[in-house]
């Protein structure tokens, strides 16, 4: 009888108020747990390249700090600068090429394989980059060639979209290539795949 | 004078019986306040935040597995041999010589770099790969537990991973750490499920460098920032605490 009584119009009104009193508590605690915004900043990631200072001779670590690349650069009285790679400190060079002024030669962060396999390099020309990649005993790939340029295999699978970066490498053989559309925005992201020079598109943007 | 006082007897009873209805009203009310405080409390709270899905709730210690083989975005990966006996040759070099210092380690996770600073004196930069899956959470933490290897996995489908013998794990936040990576190498760009991956041999010489928790201190800190300029300009949109 007493809770029948209970249960009138009042008992309610007061039950409701309890209730925004518990989810009012629920929401400080929730408050407490995620503290308010200091500063919004936002930038894009940049990866690291080391532009080579002539008459110089650069070097990258791999991950484990097993291997080494090494670029020595001359610089020659016409301005042009020469580069000579290798992968050890009196190692054999396994690659040289002499650049004209305003071309340069680097090795990116990430240029060594996660198998310390292959290696890649950046060549930077006037109005576009160019990539190729090494195996690291200096041996030639399977096909004869002393390198591959996935920047050229890029091309070559016209995929309507402009290329931007390699970035760095996915697994043992897969360097992760960075696109541009045409109206300039972020594109889609590729593998270019080194034992066979396959361009392989990406679900995700990298 | 009888139906008057009857009267007065009759409003007297009512006003009682309503304050005591009144006092059960309000203990009514707060017994429903406390029931949606915590019947609300239990289905609005958060799920344990994981970085390794598979592995941060049951494999947070150390575990060395020389024979196994990984697997990341659908390639085998082979782990790299850890030998325990050869570790205690190498020598600790970072910060060996800077003056002592509070350590501190910051991520800018708009560089996707990491800094090291024992006092005021920076020992160590360089790139690393945090969350791209999942984010890496934004805040002050220290480091609560240093393991020489452990394995890691999550994901699914064509994103599921499972890692053994990763090196140089610092956790700092839940199963969120500081690890060396060997299954990529596309650090100073987002590759991670949460982690902060390194170069194996950075990640070796922080490894080194920073201190785990003892019974009287916390381990080092570690500051992950939107964008980090100087130690005392490490900006952080809601951070997060240990």
């Amino acid at each position: 009888m007493k809770f029948k009584k209970l249960l009138g119009v009042d008992a309610i009104v007061f039950m409701f108020f309890g209730a925004v009193v518990g989810l009012l508590a629920i929401q400080m605690q929730n408050q407490q747990g995620s503290p308010s915004t200091i500063e919004t900043h936002a930038s894009v990631p940049t990866p690291t390249v080391a532009f080579i200072p002539t008459n110089n001779t650069i070097s990258q670590i791999s991950s484990d700090g097993t291997k080494k690349i090494i670029l020595k650069t001359t610089q020659n009285s016409d301005a042009s600068q020469s580069y000579e790679l290798s992968t050890n400190d009196n190692g054999p060079v396994i690659f040289s090429k002499t650049l004209p002024a305003g071309e340069s030669m680097s090795i990116p962060f990430n240029t060594w394989s996660p198998d310390n396999t292959y290696f890649f390099i950046k060549e930077q020309t006037a109005d576009s980059s160019v990539f190729i990649v090494f195996r690291a005993n200096g041996e030639a790939f399977a096909d004869g060639e002393a390198y591959h340029s996935l920047t050229d295999a890029f091309a070559q699978r016209a995929t309507g979209n402009i290329f931007d970066d390699a970035t760095g490498w996915a697994d043992d053989g897969l360097i992760i290539i960075n696109t541009k559309t045409q109206d300039n925005l972020q594109g889609p992201s590729y593998w270019f795949s080194v034992a066979n020079k396959a361009i392989i598109p990406l679900s995700t943007k990298f | 004078m009888k139906k008057k006082l009857q009267s007065k007897k009759r409003s007297h009873t009512i006003k009682r019986k309503t304050g005591n209805q009144y006092l059960r009203l309000s203990v009514l009310a707060v017994v429903t306040a406390v029931v949606t405080f915590c019947v609300g409390s239990q289905l609005t709270k958060q799920p344990t935040v994981c970085a390794n899905s598979g592995t941060c709730q049951t494999d947070l210690t150390e575990h060395i597995d020389n024979n196994a083989t990984g697997t990341f975005q659908g390639t085998t990966i082979l782990p790299p041999q850890i030998d325990l006996a050869r570790d205690n040759n190498l020598p600790s070099v970072l910060g060996a010589n800077t003056p002592d210092g509070e350590k501190h380690i910051y991520v800018d996770l708009a560089t996707q770099q990491l800094y090291a600073y024992q006092g005021n004196t920076q020992v160590m930069q360089t790139f690393i790969a945090s969350g791209k899956w999942n984010p890496t959470p934004v805040g002050n933490f220290h480091i609560w537990e240093k393991l020489r290897a452990t394995r890691m996995s999550g994901g699914e489908g064509a994103d599921a991973y499972d890692l053994p013998n990763v090196p140089y794990v610092m956790y700092f936040f839940h199963d969120f750490g500081l690890h060396g990576a060997y299954w990529h190498n596309n650090f100073g760009h987002m590759m991670s499920h949460g982690c902060v991956n390194m170069r194996i041999v950075d990640a070796r010489d922080l490894f080194n460098w920073a201190d785990g928790p003892t019974q009287n201190n916390k381990g080092t800190a570690v500051s992950v920032c939107n964008s980090f300029t100087a130690p005392n300009q490490c900006v952080q949109e809601n951070p997060i605490s240990d």
